[in-house]
């Protein structure tokens, strides 16, 4: 069956309008707008079992539903297109081959929610994408598809794009906000949820790209098709899964949700690189745990792979070979982490650079027996921090702690990285 | 009124406290370092944390940031919470400088008592500490970066409290930074509550340190006689000298804070040129001896020229003690001429402020705070009472309408922390009816209004008090 997001890309360059209205683009808005109300589009989103892409995998319909209906004053949706977590790449690539779905998804969005005006946030590296967007978004003003009266009807819909300053902290939500208000990016304190208390204090809702540039294909097909896209009974519709590591073809590919992690390694991509043998890989973007050689026929879901103790995240698989140190791995991680903690609340801010300076002690071969308690007491407490970063932080290394104890230790013993010098 | 159980204790309290509140109303103190009962909750250091062992929620919570509810069981002593603690204090502990025996908020440093109580005290982290460079900020406050733990307090107050906008936070992680974008005074005439706020030694008082430590000071409730405004003090004295001076509490008046001149504007009462006993004719005697002196060269004078020539000049900035004397002296000086102000006009203006204050109309800090329309007559706020014009800010911020009543508002309405309406005169304040914003108004609570006395005349003193006293009667209507 075709998949709904590459379908439009060509090999060598984006998507041209002509070629995307040609193959049924904005077919979906103009039948929303001319033939459904917008309580029917988002029961579509809702039926269509949509999970947020951003990570967190949150039901899509029911974020939307959060939003009260009678508040008086502007609401608000924004585009989550902070996409920096390591290992994830999906969104630029998307978005470098195609920025319409995401512009009418959101359209879509927008009619659903009630919104007025639209903000794509954007990172400040992805300057391709950053200009598709700016051409697709005056494209469909021009063609009477964004902005006053869309498609003769008295909707109207605005998308604003920002390109952001660039912190890992403002892909968080509520950090995002503030950004976008032009604040600091610490996360806020939830409760009020934006959808409720968000962008201004207005009702807000954030979806990551992927997520809305699904919504066109659910109207256009119906939420039984989009369904019915994935190869589990529990999932629904398509993943983008950007490969990276130890394989053949490193590259961001549109699969079926439920396809297998093994599948997926011997499909598109094309088997591990240069005769390697899988030791591990990172399912979903740096802040998910590690799966070993055991989860190769996991299939990628968001509940299958939460019940083997990861997360299927962004999609951002990083694939590891035997051979491969471990524990340099996890310090390159938390290094991230350390670095892009926003500094708000003492747990990640000190307990982060705490962790590396462990890491780093024991890869360099003077770690300690009692390293792996304080390592384990990390694990535990910096859950307690006041958002999600440093306890995504903590999940490499917790499955480095579960999976691979004996790596570590023999650092210990051994008085250095057995992976080196071989 | 949510009812709830902590360390075995039922506690009933208003809706909208919090468990950390909550657990202080009966007198268990939860650690914690972001957490001011005037500041905005930040949630930020984690200190604070409790374990939730029953009802709507469970397990590890900050207790700052969760409002108390029916049903809630609450453990401060939990082991899971206890350790998250000192687990906070050691992550703290991993870059301050433990300059303890050189820190000015030796003694006074919750940094200090909660490292104490958090349970933290074998160093395991084995790499090097984070430094920085310090900045000046003025003559007021010594900052030492160093022993920031990063509670977002002092950025909180200055900017979000006190409307400053040149002191904030730089950088991100573990490089954050408080402090101004260059070296320079601090410019909010408030910048000395950093150091009240501050729970360890980033902002320390200048003007008062290494003279002694907290333990050796003599304090006094007293007053701050900078303005009229009478905000509560705590003046430190060490060795008959007064070293510093901080806020005291009072809800009623100035809060939790005071401005920087009643904090270190001081220099006056320890100038060697102050007579620090009685003398007669330049020479030091006692006060009984000095007193008599006094009688009789006054009796001397009448005697030879007449009660009429004598003049008994008082100050507007007289404490009360002093004025009531004075007025007892001239009463008993039958015919002496009481004086207070070099221009007679000034007088009748005060006294007619004076003779319409009531226990009705007298509006206090408090009220000021609450007030949901305040006009500011002819006054230069601060300078008149810097405080007052936190009070006004904190209404605006909750909604409050402020008009300015000036003739020439510009330079005063610049510096003011909050947004105000100018107008050229009192009828253009909508009250009741008048103006733009009547209609309005009239279902308004409460209305304030604060008047500068100097410069005003009698009539304009009652035309005032008439003004606020139609904003106040309009406020108890429907």
């Amino acid at each position: 069956m075709e998949l709904p997001l590459f379908k439009h890309n060509r090999p060598d360059r984006p998507v041209t309008f002509a070629q995307y209205r040609q193959e049924g683009g904005f077919k979906a808005l103009e039948k929303a707008i001319s033939g459904m109300s917008p309580t029917e589009v988002q029961q579509a989103v809702i039926d269509s079992g949509l999970r947020g892409r951003g990570g967190a995998g949150f039901p899509t319909g029911r974020k939307w539903s959060f939003v009260p209906r009678d508040l008086p004053g502007p609401r608000w949706l924004i585009c989550n297109c902070d996409e920096m977590e390591p290992g994830t790449y999906k969104d630029r690539v998307l978005l470098e081959h195609n920025p319409y779905s995401l512009i009418e998804g959101m359209t879509l969005a927008c009619y659903a929610l009630g919104v007025r005006h639209a903000f794509i946030f954007i990172r400040k590296g992805y300057e391709k994408a950053a200009a598709n967007l700016g051409r697709g978004i005056a494209e469909a003003k021009e063609a009477g598809l964004l902005g006053e009266r869309i498609a003769g009807s008295d909707v109207s819909i605005d998308i604003d794009l920002h390109l952001s300053a660039g912190r890992y902290i403002c892909g968080e939500e509520t950090a995002l906000i503030n950004a976008l208000e032009g604040k600091r990016p610490n996360p806020r304190s939830k409760p009020p949820f934006p959808a409720v208390k968000g962008l201004w204090d207005g009702p807000t809702v954030v979806n990551n790209v992927e997520t809305l540039a699904n919504i066109p294909a659910i109207v256009a097909h119906g939420p039984g098709w989009f369904k019915s896209l994935a190869l589990n009974p529990e999932g629904a519709g398509s993943k983008l899964f950007c490969v990276s590591g130890a394989v053949t073809n490193r590259a961001c590919f549109e699969l079926p949700i439920g396809t297998t992690l093994g599948a997926i390694i011997d499909g598109p991509c094309g088997g591990m690189r240069e005769g390697k043998k899988f030791k591990a890989c990172i399912p979903g973007g740096a802040s998910t745990q590690f799966l070993t050689a055991e989860h190769l026929n996991v299939p990628m879901d968001f509940d299958t792979v939460a019940k083997v103790g990861s997360r299927l995240g962004s999609g951002g698989v990083i694939v590891f070979e035997e051979g491969r140190c471990l524990v340099a791995a996890t310090l390159n991680l938390i290094d991230f982490f350390a670095r892009e903690s926003c500094g708000w609340c003492t747990p990640c801010r000190e307990g982060l650079p705490f962790v590396k300076e462990i890491l780093a002690r024991i890869e360099a071969g003077g770690g300690e027996e009692r390293d792996l308690g304080i390592l384990r007491e990390h694990v535990k407490y910096l859950s307690y921090s006041f958002c999600a970063l440093a306890p995504g932080a903590m999940a490499p290394l917790e499955g480095l702690l579960t999976h691979f104890e004996d790596e570590v230790r023999e650092h210990i013993s051994k008085r250095r990285c057995p992976f080196k010098g071989q | 009124m949510p009812k709830l159980i902590i360390d075995d204790i039922a506690v009933e309290v208003p809706a909208g406290t919090n468990v950390l509140e909550a657990a202080r109303s009966v007198g268990i103190t939860i650690p914690h370092f972001c957490y001011h009962p005037a500041l905005a909750i930040a949630g930020a250091c984690r200190l604070c944390a409790v374990k939730l062992l029953d009802g709507p929620v469970k397990g590890i919570q900050m207790s700052c940031s969760l409002p108390a509810q029916d049903g809630m069981v609450v453990s401060t002593t939990d082991p899971e919470a206890l350790q998250l603690r000192s687990m906070v204090i050691e992550w703290l502990m991993i870059n301050h400088p433990h300059d303890c025996p050189v820190c000015d908020e030796g003694g006074e440093c919750l940094l200090q008592d909660f490292t104490i109580a958090g349970g933290h005290g074998r160093r395991r982290y084995q790499g090097k500490k984070r430094t920085f460079l310090n900045q000046y900020l003025g003559e007021g406050i010594q900052h030492e970066m160093n022993r920031c733990i990063e509670c977002y307090r002092c950025v909180r107050f200055y900017q979000d409290y006190a409307g400053g906008t040149d002191f904030g936070v730089t950088g991100s992680a573990g490089r954050v930074y408080f402090g101004r974008f260059a070296d320079g005074a601090l410019e909010s005439p408030f910048s000395g509550n950093l150091v009240d706020i501050c729970p360890t030694g980033v902002f320390t008082d200048k003007t008062g340190r290494f003279r002694a430590r907290y333990w050796d000071y003599e304090f006094a409730p007293s007053i701050c006689p900078h303005c009229s405004v009478g905000c509560n003090t705590s003046p430190q004295n060490f060795q008959r000298e007064l070293i510093k001076v901080v806020a005291r509490r009072n809800d009623q008046v100035n809060g939790w804070f005071i401005c920087d001149r009643g904090r270190f504007d001081k220099g006056y009462v320890n100038d060697g040129r102050r007579p620090r006993q009685p003398m007669i004719d330049g020479v030091a005697c006692g006060y009984e001896e000095a007193l008599d002196a006094l009688a009789g060269r006054i009796s001397d004078f009448i005697g030879m020229n007449g009660t009429g020539s004598l003049a008994l000049v008082g100050s507007a900035r007289l404490s009360l003690e002093g004025a009531i004397l004075l007025g007892e002296l001239a009463r008993y000086l039958d015919g002496a001429q009481l004086c207070y102000f070099a221009d007679s006009s000034l007088s009748g203006g005060s006294l007619a402020a004076v003779q319409l204050l009531n226990e009705q109309n007298a509006a206090s800090l408090s009220d000021l705070e609450g007030a949901d329309c305040i006009a500011l007559l002819d006054l230069d706020l601060m300078q008149e009472g810097p405080m007052l014009a936190l009070a006004v800010r904190k209404a605006a911020l909750a909604g409050a309408q402020v008009y300015l009543v000036a003739a020439e508002p510009g330079a005063a309405q610049k510096d003011l922390p909050f947004r105000c309406t100018a107008v050229g005169s009192l009828d253009e304040v909508p009250l009741e009816g008048g103006g733009q914003g009547g209609r309005r108004l009239r279902r308004r609570r409460k209305g304030a209004r604060t008047a500068g006395p100097p410069g005003l005349d009698r009539s304009e003193v009652g035309h005032a008090a008439a003004g606020g006293e139609r904003l106040r009667r309009g406020a108890a209507g429907p």
